[in-house]
């Protein structure tokens, strides 16, 4: 017997070793795309480089500390942040209210979340483009129907204290359809017995929304958490496509800075460095929800 | 059979290979594939260059050109190509030849069009080493746009001053009542005020004799205060509302659009003329030089390099791309290409018939100029110049914020380079 049960403990591990091959394709996959990059980015971080000559220098942390004394840092990361946790927190609460109301039995509610599911598969560039005909100072709808009522034209993508907020208003409008969905898997996971129990024990509708469905929705507000901060902090596309980061740097975020500052500055390692912080920051707030959230998770 | 059946597809097969192995390929004639990227973003413009690659392939069978335009990405995709030293084997300078591309580009001084060469490029494409860059297939020749035939109808003359420029765009508001914009831009492209602040520049800072500071540009020691009357009279054009009022977010498509319905009656810079009378013929365009600043200075035109073709130093492909060249340089193709582009031709035996003659020619005697930033500032201020503008405009800073922040960033990029 023993002698059996040692031959399968064998089996077991040599099947586990043969595994490890399997790892190595992601690995490699890994290793190319994400970790190489990554290592050269700090590399160039720590030079002149211009980004197209085949000659720089070694400039050590000069790039790290030109970027602590540099205004637009803090602008840049300002903006990011209003990116990351604008968009996270409207598309949080707009795609929980989609899923309550859309796992209701009601009519089309098929259509309709796909209706509200469909700008997710749009590029966000096209996106951006689409909002800006819309908001156009000449020939946009929105300026259109202003002068309809009576009201005069408004520039909002060219005054710097509104065109964030419409940044924000557009990736919320492509992405909660996302946030919708997870939260419906979530909701459809929800046991209807606890419901029934609250039901008998007289719990109101919210009250049953609070202590029930909350507390056990949370892995997909985990989920949703996450991603859409991820999300909103590496947001790019749109800010291109709508106000190109301007006026000046006003509505610029970390992505955008680092991009111009390799493509049109010629200062390819001061973008390194950006690029750098950029990945500090995502990596801080988002390990940060992650960790926040998953703590409020409870069992069913 | 059966038996025989696996010996047989061997057999076959064997017999297929060789057959293939011993084909004669000598009646076929190896194609050679140049990758060719240009600059151009113009649709007309676009037109004309394809018709001309395609007139040297039926001419050079041996020869195909995989043109590539990537318009408004051509830099940054160029960028990308010199970091990773893969050049396409003609590619576009752009203005750069010398500065940012000169270490990628073949020394084309041994090409017969090099004695044709505009004397006006020779500086620009040329350096003292007798090298020569790039191949112009046209040259800029820039001032200012207007709308000759909303002028003529105001019977408003073309100004010769900055303050009689004003003037003008004061005159235009008044009398169309807001509904002409006197000075367009398309702001949301930093780039777009950019230029107007860079062709500016040459006016303020180089061309009046009591007022040139080159000497002090190109040894750093320029004083950024002298810069701040561009920014000042540019915050009292918008304020005065000499300016379209959504310069911060009016993109490019519209400028054509807005000209060919009347609604603007200056832009800066040479504007092609076929863009507006693709949609409305009966508009006369007209471009003038940059009016002078400086009480006696003169208006200037601002030209140099506009399309131009290097050779790759590393191309597999010298013979092909010398013939390419060659091609573009015959007078017959230069001129078709030139008018095709509506800028003059590069090259000093070819006059084409363009849009504009008639007003390069009532202004003949008026100095063309070098770009300023490709002269006097380091690399990157370009940039610089345009987000400047719009963040004065936006009021996130003021006149004496634009020549400081002009100065900390020309101090750094100087340091760098």
């Amino acid at each position: 017997m023993a002698g059996k049960l040692d031959k399968l403990k064998k089996k077991t591990n040599s099947d586990k070793s043969s595994l490890w091959w399997m790892y190595l394709p992601a690995l490699l996959l890994i290793s190319f795309f994400i970790v190489y990059p990554f290592l050269d980015g700090i590399r160039i971080s720590l030079t002149n480089w211009n980004g197209f000559s085949q000659s720089y220098e070694f400039i050590g942390l000069d790039n790290y500390k030109r970027m602590l004394q540099d205004p637009n840092t803090w602008l840049v990361l300002r903006n990011t942040l209003l990116y990351g946790v604008g968009s996270t927190i409207f598309q949080n609460v707009i795609g929980l209210l989609y899923a309550l109301l859309l796992n209701q039995s009601i009519r089309m509610k098929a259509v309709a979340r796909t209706i509200i599911y469909l700008p997710v598969i749009i590029s966000p560039l096209i996106m951006g483009y689409i909002w800006y005909f819309f908001f156009a100072y000449q020939g946009g709808a929105f300026n259109d129907v202003l002068i309809w009522l009576g009201f005069e034209r408004m520039n909002l993508l060219g005054n710097p204290d509104a065109n964030i907020w419409i940044i924000v208003m557009v990736n919320t409008f492509q992405f909660v359809g996302v946030a919708m969905i997870i939260y419906l898997a979530g909701l459809q996971s929800i046991s209807t017995e606890y419901y029934e129990a609250a039901n008998i024990d007289g719990a109101s509708r919210f009250q049953q929304f609070k202590n029930i469905t909350l507390p056990l929705l949370m892995p997909s507000v985990t989920i949703n958490m996450v991603i859409n901060i991820i999300g909103g902090l590496k947001l790019f596309d749109v800010i291109i496509s709508l106000t190109n980061g301007g006026p000046g740097m006003a509505s610029q975020s970390m992505s955008t800075y680092m991009y111009n500052l390799y493509f049109s500055r010629q200062d390819a390692g001061y973008a390194a460095t950006q690029g750098v912080l950029m990945m500090v920051v995502i990596l801080i707030i988002s390990f940060s929800a992650l960790v926040y959230f998953r703590s409020k998770e409870v069992e069913a | 059979m059966r038996k025989y059946l696996k010996e047989f597809v061997v057999l076959m097969l064997t017999v297929l290979t060789l057959v293939a192995c011993g084909n004669d390929n000598t009646s076929s004639k190896e194609v050679v594939e140049l990758t060719l990227f240009s600059t151009i973003t113009n649709e007309v413009e676009q037109a004309a260059l394809n018709d001309v690659v395609a007139q040297f392939e039926e001419e050079n069978s041996d020869i195909k050109i995989d043109v590539n335009l990537p318009t408004t990405e051509y830099e940054s995709m160029l960028r990308v190509k010199m970091a990773a030293n893969d050049m396409p084997d003609l590619f576009d300078t752009h203005g750069w030849a010398v500065n940012r591309y000169g270490e990628y580009t073949m020394d084309l001084r041994d090409m017969d069009w090099v004695a044709d060469l505009d004397p006006a490029l020779e500086s620009i494409f040329t350096d003292e080493d007798g090298k020569v860059y790039a191949y112009p297939i046209n040259q800029a020749k820039d001032g200012l746009t207007y709308n000759k035939s909303l002028l003529e109808d105001l019977g408003i003359d073309v100004p010769t001053t900055f303050d009689e420029f004003i003037d003008v765009l004061k005159q235009i508001r008044d009398t169309t009542d807001g509904e002409v914009t006197p000075l367009w831009f398309e702001g949301s492209d930093r780039y777009a005020l950019g230029y107007f602040f860079d062709l500016m520049s040459t006016q303020l800072l180089i061309t009046a004799e009591d007022h040139d500071y080159s000497a002090e540009l190109l040894d750093g020691s320029f004083n950024w205060d002298n810069y701040t009357y561009l920014p000042e009279n540019f915050l009292m054009m918008h304020e005065e509302g000499l300016l379209n009022p959504d310069i911060l977010s009016a993109q490019t498509h519209e400028r054509a659009e807005l000209f060919a319905q009347n609604k603007i009656a200056f832009v800066s810079g040479t504007m092609p003329a076929i863009s507006i009378h693709e949609l409305n013929e009966d508009i006369e365009v007209g471009v003038m030089p940059l009016p002078a600043i400086h009480e006696g200075g003169p208006m200037s035109w601002v030209g140099g390099e506009r399309h131009t073709f290097a050779i790759s130093k590393d191309t597999q492909y010298v013979d092909e791309a010398k013939r390419f060249i060659d091609f573009l340089a015959q007078p017959e193709i230069a001129k078709q290409l030139a008018e095709g582009m509506d800028l003059p031709a590069g090259l000093s035996t070819v006059t084409p018939d363009i849009y504009f003659q008639e007003d390069y020619d009532q202004f003949a005697d008026v100095m063309v100029e070098p770009y300023f930033d490709r002269v006097f500032l380091p690399g990157g201020m370009w940039d610089v110049y345009g987000t400047t503008a719009q963040e004065l405009i936006s009021g996130l800073l003021d006149p004496e914020g634009v020549s400081e922040t002009m100065e900390k960033e020309y101090t750094r990029l100087l340091e760098n380079e």
